[in-house]
């Protein structure tokens, strides 16, 4: 709640810019929850329906608690052409499913826009790690390595 | 400056758009996420027109020089078309009478090529947004923002995923929603809308044999904005009064008796201006706010708990009607409060919620059972296949139904203030009032103000409509310097409510205001104080105004509330 309420200081003071103010938070936080959001819209006198739409517009933005590593497959039209779909399947198969999080609250599987890797699809992320030219034993080996 | 459009050359201002010029020429354009209230957007993307080969959409593009205009060309055609279809991908089921099937008729679309992605819905509180049907126009979100200030919606999620909902997806009765209906409102697909108040009782108002086996009786109450507007629903000019056939038409429908809320607005006035008449000469809980509209109600219980004491206490002329009709109708006609079932008939959403109030019961059970908007009932008589524009005239029964002309304005903004302050009048100065009309109060402005002597005294009034100039008067401090406040949710009024018939537009809405003050006008009775129904019932039941009976039946208290997540 302190390192909030810094931040809630910092952006007040500072030339408003709510994106980066919501990156902070989820750094912070680990997630935008409910009271986490209504608490930064009652002190910034912004619309709650406004920070929630646009934590749910950005796949960076988790509006709900999130595993110890999240898995953001991307799914745009390179990655999407050259196996995403393969990708999520083999992931199912270890047991992590699309938008979820697993039991053990390791991992948090999510689907995302483009992350700048078109040449070398299919690509993923696992928090700020970015892995490349995914085949099946190479996720297999990457998700044992996590274990 | 000069333009060219379709080849023709056409004066223009600086900062107009193309679709007013094109409609100032005679130009169709066709719009549909454009409203004449709203600010334009672009984001349907059907107003597309062709300005020096690039497409642009022309609700929301100023006209530049040297501009050469094109609305008809083949890729224009094409191009709406095209977006049209999409945006129809996008629904389930429609309605003939909508406006978005209409445009689609008029751009000559018959199939649609594209399949369907989204998949959702939720239905929750008396409002409910169905996602089988949004077309994402946006026009809800921006009067929940713009005008009335409440901003409990908006687009959420990316993309193909794309809805409008509350943040977090929390039911709409548990949000800071106050139920003013706006949104259902400005919707053209029925996608936002009133939930139908409860299936079931529908479908015994629909069928009155099951409720004439079991002995119960069915009686009607009109509110007073509905005859203004029920016309439109059938085709009718919107400056039409259509009491006489509406009458005709529930008569049609089954109801056993239909009355007049305008009787409950005539006692609620009684009753507030006497209770007004008592707080200047006490001095005390000034100023005295009026209670009529549920949705302020609500939003005052949430948002301003501080104003509560002095919000009068008097219940709103549907919950007074209702509270008439069960104990004093129900005792002279020999009915059990239980088997009389009231239905109002009203242009609001929030009156739902209000009728279920927990407060709301002073025989028992329930004061009102079933509340319908203006739509619902249009819809009602629509599939009873009852041709209303060529029903006669039917007459309200009494004794319910006998109105002042005081009660006939309650829904336009700024009629009650007019129909208190002639009840006060003779009051404060004792003589009998010769100038009925007090026109300083009308008007469209959302916040006004004004100065009335009466006798020894000098009056503060102040009006606000619309939710966005209830917050603005409260905000600014402004309300502590005068003596009686009137507050309606929704802009221009009841008239204006989130049940009336679509489109509405501030055009029509001030057709429905001198609508009702014609009606007026024309009345013989025009102080509530005067009407020999209201002296009646005063006189065999209630005894007299914040007297002890009418203390417990017509007045109610109010509390702080917290919507459940915030």
């Amino acid at each position: 709640m302190k390192k909030l309420n810094l931040l809630i200081l910092k952006y007040k003071k500072e030339e408003f810019n709510l994106l980066s103010l919501l990156e902070e938070t989820v750094k912070v936080k680990g997630f935008l929850s409910f009271e986490t959001l209504n608490y930064i819209s009652k002190n910034l006198k912004i619309p709650l329906a406004k920070l929630y739409g646009m934590a749910s517009f950005y796949s960076f933005l988790p509006t709900a608690k999130t595993g110890k590593y999240v898995i953001r497959v991307c799914n745009s039209p390179s990655c999407y052409l050259n196996g995403s779909q393969e990708v999520l399947e083999t992931l199912k198969k270890v047991g992590i499913g699309v938008g979820k999080t697993t039991k053990n609250g390791k991992f948090t599987l999510e689907l995302t826009s483009c992350i700048g890797c078109c040449d070398s699809p299919p690509a993923m992320m696992i928090n700020n790690k970015v892995y490349k030219n995914l085949d099946k034993t190479k996720i297999r080996n990457i998700i044992k390595g996590l274990k | 400056m000069q333009i060219k459009m379709n080849g023709k050359r056409v004066k223009v201002k600086k900062g107009e758009t193309i679709l007013d010029i094109a409609k100032r020429n005679g130009i169709n354009i066709p719009t549909l996420c454009y409203h004449p209230d709203l600010k334009p957007e672009g984001r349907c993307r059907i107003c597309l027109v062709e300005v020096n080969g690039k497409l642009v959409t022309s609700c929301n593009t100023k006209v530049e020089e040297k501009m050469e205009i094109f609305t008809n060309t083949k890729r224009v055609l094409e191009a709406r078309r095209l977006n049209m279809e999409l945006i129809l991908s996008n629904i389930t089921y429609t309605r003939k009478d909508f406006e978005l099937i209409k445009l689609a008729k008029e751009l000559g679309i018959r199939k649609i090529r594209f399949k369907k992605h989204v998949d959702n819905s939720k239905g929750r509180g008396p409002i409910e947004i169905d996602n089988h049907r949004c077309i994402l126009c946006g026009r809800c979100v921006q009067v929940c923002q713009n005008i009335q200030g409440i901003n409990n919606i908006d687009f959420v999620n990316r993309g193909i995923f794309t809805e409008v909902t509350t943040p977090f997806n929390i039911p709409i009765k548990d949000s800071p929603c106050t139920f003013c209906g706006q949104c259902a409102l400005y919707c053209p697909e029925n996608a936002v809308r009133e939930r139908a108040f409860s299936e079931k009782l529908i479908k015994y108002v629909e069928d009155m044999n099951l409720i004439k086996n079991r002995n119960k009786v069915v009686i009607v109450q009109t509110a007073p904005a509905v005859r203004a507007s029920l016309g439109e629903m059938f085709g009718a000019e919107p400056r039409t009064l259509v009491t006489g056939k509406m009458v005709a038409a529930l008569r049609k429908i089954g109801f056993d008796k239909v009355f007049d809320t305008n009787f409950g607005a005539d006692m609620t006035i009684m009753e507030e201006a006497n209770e007004f008449v008592k707080s200047i000469e006490k001095n005390k809980n000034l100023p005295l706010i009026t209670s009529c509209c549920p949705s302020w109600i609500r939003f005052a219980e949430e948002t301003y708990p501080f104003l509560l004491k002095n919000i009068s206490t008097c219940k709103s002329p549907q919950q007074m009607f209702g509270a008439i009709a069960k104990t004093y109708y129900a005792k002279k006609i020999g009915v059990k409060p239980e088997d009389l079932i009231v239905v109002s008939i009203v242009p609001c959403i929030a009156k739902k919620f209000e009728a279920e109030k927990p407060e709301m019961k002073s025989a028992g059970c329930n004061d009102v059972d079933i509340v319908l908007t203006t739509r619902e009932i249009g819809r009602m008589i629509e599939r009873k296949k009852i041709n209303f524009s060529k029903l006669g005239d039917g007459e309200f029964d009494e004794p319910l139904g006998i109105p002042s002309g005081g009660g006939a304005i309650f829904g336009a903004t700024g009629g009650v203030t007019e129909s208190v302050l002639r009840v006060i009048y003779e009051i404060f100065t004792g003589k009998k009032l010769k100038k009925v009309n007090f026109k300083q109060v009308r008007g469209f402005e959302g916040i006004r103000d004004t100065e009335i002597e009466m006798g020894n005294k000098n009056i503060k009034i102040a009006i606000a409509h619309g939710l966005g100039n209830i917050r603005k008067l409260i905000e600014s401090g402004e309300w502590k310097r005068y003596h009686f406040i009137e507050m309606m949710a929704c802009p221009g009024g009841c008239i204006g409510g989130g049940g009336q018939p679509r489109p509405t537009t501030w055009e029509i809405r001030k057709k429905r205001i001198a609508a009702l003050y014609e009606q007026d006008k024309k009345m013989k009775i025009r102080v509530a104080s005067h009407s020999p129904a209201i002296k009646e019932t005063y006189k065999e039941f209630l005894g007299k105004p914040l007297g002890k009976k009418s203390e417990k039946l017509l007045h109610t208290k109010y509390e702080k509330r917290k919507p459940k997540y915030f």
